[in-house]
């Protein structure tokens, strides 16, 4: 091949992509680990990501709530993501604080993975149970399966609960 | 004697020739004694026998009076107690109790005799309008305050009876005995429907109590009973008093049961109380306990097996009923305890027979023995006589006795001393000549033999002398040798010393330098503690860096496009942190392998250390011991030397005294050839003299 | 009396102080009408009670375990100091005070007041008011109904330090010990 046709072939392959670039979206989640399993949030649910320093315990709460943590000066609750996906307590101290208003909600993990893009079409939905929808899909990274974990499914949760208790 | 049979006589005869005077008078005595001691100890044996046993009976029926009386004082206390207690009980119900007919209660009903069981209603029994029927309460109240038991019963008509509504009696299953009832048949009914206070033992449920039983009346009419009990058994105080008594060592008293039904229950005892014994047997199978319970009262004799196996014992027993509380109070003693005293009389009795036959027997041997000492004293001097032997007479106590032997004696001695002055004579004269001879004999005998010791002495010292003359020559020369080779050992010695003090100075060296990297090895562990403590701020350091990385790559993501290459610079933060991460994990391993190899050489150098030490200490000792024998090794140097010239010496003067001693040794030998020809006349004349007095020594004239 | 006294300053305001094992308690100073010190005889009877009722210048009082109450719902011991009285307003009509009002051996219980009894170390304390802050959004109705009204953290970092309502504390431990009562059959001790 001369250089003149391996020109136009290397053309040829940049025009194709651009051209077969449909406008494929891509999915940006933060995925994060509970003891060994790991879970993702889609990115903007995300604020940051926090040591935890004191948990507070707090009464009159469900069991699932580890109590409060002083984030600047302001209260904010901390939700054991262990104990919600029914798994009993979980000993960690990095938190997730979540974009939700003035919510100051946080959720405990083990420990933050990384952020990843995955194509629209790569993740699955999944039906809603009885208990709601806690997942909003799944799909696969690195040979894993991972859940995208609804976190407004767990917010309401709360509000239920906190009600009965 | 002339109706004897002829063997008879021909014995008598015998024992009449053969035994000596001294054992007939003998026999004749101890035979005397002896029927007379056996006819008088038989008799009083059997006399004595009979008086003992009648005492022990006696004294066992004092026992059971006493026990008697004592159970019928606890009895009469009991029913003291009885009486109070039923004033008290009864101030809770008297003009309290009514019916309630419109409020019938339903029980099962128990005739307590019987046992049989029906059902029925009854109207509500109250004490100050609380009911009482089934509901304990108040029963358990007055028990509280009195002690005991307490019932209250209600009058029922078919079956008719006194039935328990409330009472504080349990069953032996523990559940009260509410709901049995008296018939008419008892006594107690029959008391208390006729308006009287029934006092006594009774049976109640299942044990015989103390009792009271009252009336309650509504009015003019008895509708029921009040009763207080003290359990009959529970006597504390009689108990102790029945077992301190103690019938001689192993005797003892008791308390049966004579009750219908309860008949042989032990209620007191020192060791069997709480069985039944009615059953019991003695040795010969006679059901004994039965026997008394049915006797009531008497004596008696028992062989009874003892209860743990061992050897059976004789029993002496008295018993005497209590009609009033239906028990047979018992005292039992040890038959073996209660004759001892007849057994030590027959002992007594043995002792004093033997103690008269010995008297009886040592004054015949003095009777026999004078008659015949005299006897034996002529007997022996003639025997001496026949032999030659003129020295002895008959003592002056025989001579002086006034009877036939008397005389005899005294002519006896007068025969003797004649015949004795005569020898006498012969042998003095003898004796003068044997001894002049023995004398010539003995000193010349003497001389030559000393002679002849006197000459062989001196010849063994000669050669002896000889001897020790050539053992100084060869010592001389050794002891030269021992000198020279004392100072060869003193140089070695030196040289040894010299290497000792060398060494210790090397051994020295090397533990100060083992010191110093023990302390060097120290000082890297302190180090590396110090680089740990840098590697876990490190870490802190990077794992904040990774989470204020993440949040950046976070903030990137969601400010779209114009945030894309902030978050790859944010992303490569957060993975460099990642890689210092794992980079500080690797480097805590190695610390940790350092850590521990130094650890290890620490732990190595201090064993060295101990051993270096251990090595130090053994040449220090190596030293002092060297030391020692330096000072020996120069000391036995000197000494050689000192017994070299003083060896020297003595040889020269043992060759002047050899010298001296062969000249001596020659004028003996000289000496002793004239003494032996003097010796042989004297022997010749002593050999005549012993032959003369040889013959004459046969007569013996004096002690 | 302790020497409680107010404040004026309007940014800040003086808050009691319960100090416990892992976290405080603040109570607002103006809540507490007047306190006293627990004598000898009064700390003999029925201390462990959730409530009880107390002979106080002549009149019953309730008395609320207040130690009690804050080991029960928080874990957490108060640090031990001498027993002091912390008495509240409380109400005739509004229930359940009315509950406490006739025992059953015809004692008249004033309800008017109430005291918190704590075994705590109490001293005082100002705060600015904008240190205190509310529970996240939907923590605050349940937390305000059990009592919890805001949280404060110290800016140098030390323990939390919760505001307790003691008129809310005071129905809740009431209300709960009568339904424990009626549940347990014993409607009159």
């Amino acid at each position: 091949m001369e250089n003149s046709e391996l020109l136009s072939a290397i053309s040829a392959t940049g025009q194709g992509d651009a051209a077969a670039e449909e406008p494929v979206r891509l999915r940006k989640v933060v995925l994060f680990l509970v003891e060994d399993a790991v879970y993702a949030f889609d990115a903007d649910e995300v604020k940051e990501v926090v040591l935890a320093g004191e948990i507070y315990p707090i009464p009159f709460v469900p069991a699932y709530v580890s109590g409060l943590i002083n984030r600047h000066g302001e209260p904010h609750t901390v939700i054991d993501l262990k104990a919600v996906l029914g798994g009993g307590r979980l000993d960690a101290s990095r938190v997730l604080i979540m974009n939700n208003g003035s919510d100051q909600i946080s959720f405990l993990i083990t420990d933050i993975d990384k952020i990843a893009e995955i194509p629209e079409p790569d993740v699955v939905s999944l039906p809603a149970t009885d208990g709601g929808a806690l997942f909003k899909g799944s799909f696969r990274c690195e040979g894993r399966e991972v859940f995208i974990i609804n976190p407004q499914e767990i917010y309401d949760r709360l509000g239920a609960d906190i009600k009965s208790v | 004697m002339g109706y004897m049979p002829e063997v008879v006589k021909s014995l008598l005869r015998k024992f009449d020739r053969r035994m000596t005077i001294r054992n007939k008078i003998m026999i004749g005595g101890a035979g005397i004694a002896i029927a007379s001691m056996i006819s008088f100890g038989l008799a009083g044996m059997l006399i004595t026998g009979g008086t003992i046993r009648q005492m022990a009976e006696n004294d066992l029926a004092h026992i059971t009076d006493n026990l008697v009386s004592l159970c019928d004082t606890q009895y009469d206390i009991n029913q003291n107690i009885v009486a109070s207690n039923l004033n008290v009980a009864d101030f809770f119900v008297k003009g309290r109790t009514s019916l309630k007919p419109d409020t019938p209660v339903r029980f099962t009903v128990e005739n307590q005799m019987t046992k049989e069981s029906q059902q029925t209603a009854l109207p509500l029994m109250t004490v100050d309008n609380a009911g009482v029927s089934n509901d304990f309460r108040l029963v358990d109240r007055i028990t509280g305050m009195i002690g005991g038991t307490v019932t209250i019963f209600q009058v029922m008509k078919n079956p008719d009876g006194l039935l328990r509504v409330s009472t504080s009696v349990k069953r032996a299953d523990g559940t009260r005995a509410a709901g049995t009832y008296i018939p008419p048949s008892s006594p107690v009914y029959k008391a208390v429907m006729s308006g009287e206070t029934y006092k006594g033992s009774a049976f109640v449920v299942n044990d015989w109590y103390i009792t009271a039983y009252k009336p309650i009346y509504d009015g003019n009419a008895i509708i029921g009973a009040i009763y207080v009990g003290v359990r009959q058994s529970e006597l504390e105080i009689l108990r102790k008093s029945v077992l301190a008594l103690k019938i001689g060592k192993r005797g003892y008293a008791y308390i049966l049961d004579n009750h219908d039904g309860s008949r042989g229950n032990v209620i007191i005892h020192p060791t069997r109380e709480g069985k039944n014994l009615l059953d019991a047997k003695d040795i010969a199978g006679n059901l004994y306990v039965k026997e008394m319970l049915e006797e009531k009262s008497g004596s008696k004799v028992y062989t009874l097996a003892e209860p743990g196996g061992g050897p059976a014992s004789k029993r002496l027993v008295n018993f005497r009923s209590i009609d009033r509380l239906g028990w047979v109070a018992v005292a039992e003693a040890d038959y073996d305890e209660v004759f001892a005293p007849l057994s030590m009389l027959r002992g007594t009795n043995i002792l004093i027979s033997i103690l008269v036959l010995v008297i009886i027997v040592t004054a015949s041997v003095a009777f026999s023995g004078s008659i015949n000492r005299v006897m034996n004293r002529i007997k022996g001097l003639l025997t001496s006589l026949s032999s030659g032997d003129y020295s002895g007479n008959i003592p002056q106590r025989d001579i002086e006795r006034t009877d036939e032997f008397g005389d005899m004696a005294t002519l006896f001695n007068v025969l003797v001393r004649n015949t004795r002055d005569l020898l006498e004579k012969i042998m003095r004269t003898t004796s003068v000549l044997t001894a002049s001879i023995n004398d010539l004999t003995v000193s010349s005998r003497e001389v030559s033999t000393t002679s002849n010791q006197q000459a062989a002495a001196v010849k063994e010292i000669v050669s002896t002398m000889e001897d020790s003359d050539a053992l100084s020559r060869t010592v001389a020369s050794r002891i030269d040798e021992v000198a020279r080779i004392a100072g060869q050992t003193r140089t070695l010695v030196e040289k040894g010393f010299a290497l000792i003090q060398d060494s210790l100075g090397k051994m020295e060296e090397i533990r100060h330098t083992n010191t110093e990297t023990i302390s060097g090895v120290k000082d890297l562990g302190a180090q590396i503690e110090g680089i740990w403590e840098v590697v876990n701020i490190i870490n802190g350091i990077a794992d904040q860096t990774k989470i204020i990385a993440f949040n950046a790559e976070l903030e990137a993501a969601s400010a779209g496009e114009s945030g894309k290459n902030f978050r790859i610079v944010a992303a490569e933060v957060r993975r460099l942190a990642d890689s210092t991460v794992s980079s500080t994990a690797q480097i805590k391993g190695r610390i940790n392998e350092i850590q521990r190899a130094s650890d290890s050489l620490i732990l190595a150098s201090e064993k060295g250390t101990e051993r270096i030490q251990e090595g130090a200490d053994l040449s220090s000792k190596l030293k002092d011991v060297f030391g020692d024998i330096l000072s020996s090794a120069e000391i036995s140097a000197g000494s050689s030397q000192q017994i070299v010239s003083s060896v020297n010496q003595q040889v020269s003067a043992f060759e002047q005294i050899l010298i001296t001693l062969k000249q001596i040794s020659s004028g003996i030998d000289e000496f002793v050839a004239t003494t032996r020809s003097t010796s042989g006349a004297a022997e010749s004349l002593k050999d005549m003299g012993e032959e003369l007095k040889t013959s004459l020594s046969r007569y013996k004239i004096s002690e | 009396m302790t020497g409680l006294a107010p404040t004026s300053r309007a940014s800040e305001a003086d808050f009691a102080v319960i100090p416990c094992a892992g976290a405080d308690f603040l109570i607002n100073r103006e809540e507490i009408l007047h306190s006293r010190y627990e004598g000898e005889h009064q700390r003999a009877a029925g201390r462990a009670a959730p409530v009880r009722v107390m002979e106080f210048e002549g009149r019953a009082i309730p008395v609320i375990n207040l130690d009690g109450h804050i080991e029960e719902h928080f874990g957490m011991v108060p640090h031990r100091g001498p027993g002091i009285l912390l008495f509240i307003r409380g109400s005739g009509d509004h229930p359940p005070f009315p509950l406490m009002r006739r025992k059953s051996d015809g004692t008249d219980v004033e309800t008017s007041r109430v005291a918190l009894r704590t075994s705590a170390m109490v001293s005082m304390l100002s705060v600015g008011i904008d240190e205190l802050k509310p529970f996240p959004p939907r923590l605050r109705e349940s937390l305000a109904a059990g009592g919890l009204l805001a949280v404060r953290f110290p800016r140098d970092g030390g323990r939390a330090q919760y505001l307790l309502d003691m008129r809310s504390t005071a129905i809740l431990c009431i209300a709960a010990y009568h339904n424990r009562q009626v549940a347990d059959g014993h409607p009159d001790s």
